[in-house]
């Protein structure tokens, strides 16, 4: 019986490691008291190596084991990272990432979409409060006078596209600085990004 | 190994979980928790899990109820919030503390589940405990050097750098170092393999898979 499921072994290994730079990031971030997720960078960085079907799988996964090791709320944001891993792979084959203000511009925008497939989820499953630093933010625009999905959707575009640009920013320098011998290796990254 | 419920089946329990979370219904939701608390303490006996319970799901629980009661005026809604918040954990506590995740390999393994996905959910956990060592080494050693934790915001954020670079680095020559060898073993091979261990659906499985049925049809039926 043939297997269908195939992946390159680079991305096989790039794939965990996303994951787990993803769930890292979390830990730097509170470490220097920075006051962001960037909890996205590993997807961002599949999505632009390996391709947006990495990329989804490294966004689910991702999300999946931070539920389980750490904050369950997250398996329910799936969709968002699977939203990010097909714009950040959309991104890589327009050959953004070869340019500073393309990257920032997509970051924005990424941020944007992000806010709108998250805040349906936070206020109808969550009521607006899934434990984060955030939750504040969101109280404040009910308290204002706004509905839940209003305040979790003001809430996310006053934080996402800052975090996500950013997210953007990190993946870019990182492209611009890996060596070439290794982006060489990467089938996907040298069709739509070095072949120019 | 056959003693105890198919991991398949525990992954079915959680999505009629969140069936039964989103359907709105207060008192099968409470039956339901009620049900997942003493699956966790008289079959599982997890007493870990009360531990987070109390350091992670009461404190959101009493921040649904407190704020929505004295600032917004809405008690109703934070009981109904903290009940569906309930109802969502418990249950993903009971499986995945009672689930090690080679026992969910075996399961993927009885729906011939591509084992590339397998590897990718083993390898994961494998190299979030490297990267974690990584990230500790490299505070230490930039500590070394001078690059200080506790400055101005500015600082700190330039700080970032010179501490996730090289973490991120050291796991990326491990990942090329691992394609290396996985390439060695034929991971990418399209033909089927074979596995010393298949955790079959007995018996009692496929009556839990109906008693769980009935349960979900009677929760969106009434």
């Amino acid at each position: 019986m043939k297997n269908n499921f195939t992946l390159s072994p680079i991305s096989l290994t790039l794939i965990p490691f996303g994951i787990a730079v993803n769930l890292i990031m979390g830990e730097i971030v509170a470490l220097l008291k920075i006051p962001l997720y960037l909890d996205s960078v590993g997807t961002i960085f599949i999505s632009a190596t390996c391709g947006m079907y990495a990329g989804v799988l490294c966004g689910i996964l991702s999300n999946l084991l931070a539920g389980i090791l750490f904050n369950s709320t997250m398996i329910f944001f799936i969709p968002v990272s699977i939203v990010i891993a097909i714009f950040s792979g959309f991104v890589a084959e327009k050959k953004s990432f070869s340019s500073f203000p393309k990257t920032v511009i997509f970051g924005l925008l990424q941020g944007v979409f992000s806010a709108i497939v998250a805040a349906p989820i936070a206020a109808f499953v969550f009521g607006g409060i899934t434990l984060g630093g955030t939750d504040f933010v969101v109280l404040y625009f009910r308290a204002m006078g706004n509905n839940i999905l209003e305040s979790v959707f003001y809430q996310g575009l006053s934080s996402d596209p800052i975090d996500k640009c950013l997210s953007y920013i990190i993946v870019f320098f990182i492209l611009q600085r890996l060596p070439s011998s290794f982006l060489q290796r990467l089938p996907f990254f040298v069709k739509h990004t070095i072949n120019e | 190994m056959n003693k105890k419920i198919h991991p398949l089946l525990k992954i079915y329990f959680l999505l009629i979980s969140c069936g039964v979370a989103l359907s709105g219904k207060i008192e099968f939701q409470i039956a339901h928790s009620i049900f997942c608390l003493c699956c966790i303490i008289g079959i599982e006996k997890k007493w870990d899990v009360f531990k987070k319970l109390f350091t992670f799901v009461l404190p959101i629980i009493a921040l649904l109820i407190i704020v929505n009661f004295f600032l917004l005026h809405e008690w109703m809604f934070g009981v109904r919030y903290a009940i569906r918040f309930i109802v969502l954990t418990l249950p993903f506590f009971l499986v995945f503390y009672s689930t090690s995740p080679q026992e969910f390999m075996y399961g993927f393994r009885a729906v011939k589940f591509p084992h590339q996905f397998n590897y990718l959910f083993l390898s994961s956990l494998e190299i979030l405990e490297l990267l974690r060592d990584a990230f500790h080494t490299t505070i230490l050693a930039q500590q070394l050097r001078g690059y200080l934790i506790e400055k101005s915001f500015l600082k700190r954020w330039r700080n970032f750098f010179p501490i996730f670079f090289p973490v991120f680095l050291n796991i990326l020559n491990h990942s090329i170092e691992k394609s290396i060898i996985l390439e060695f073993k034929g991971i990418t091979s399209t033909t089927s393999k074979t596995y010393l261990t298949i955790w079959k659906f007995s018996l009692h499985d496929v009556l839990f898979f109906m008693v769980l049925t009935v349960w979900i049809g009677v929760v969106i039926l009434y």
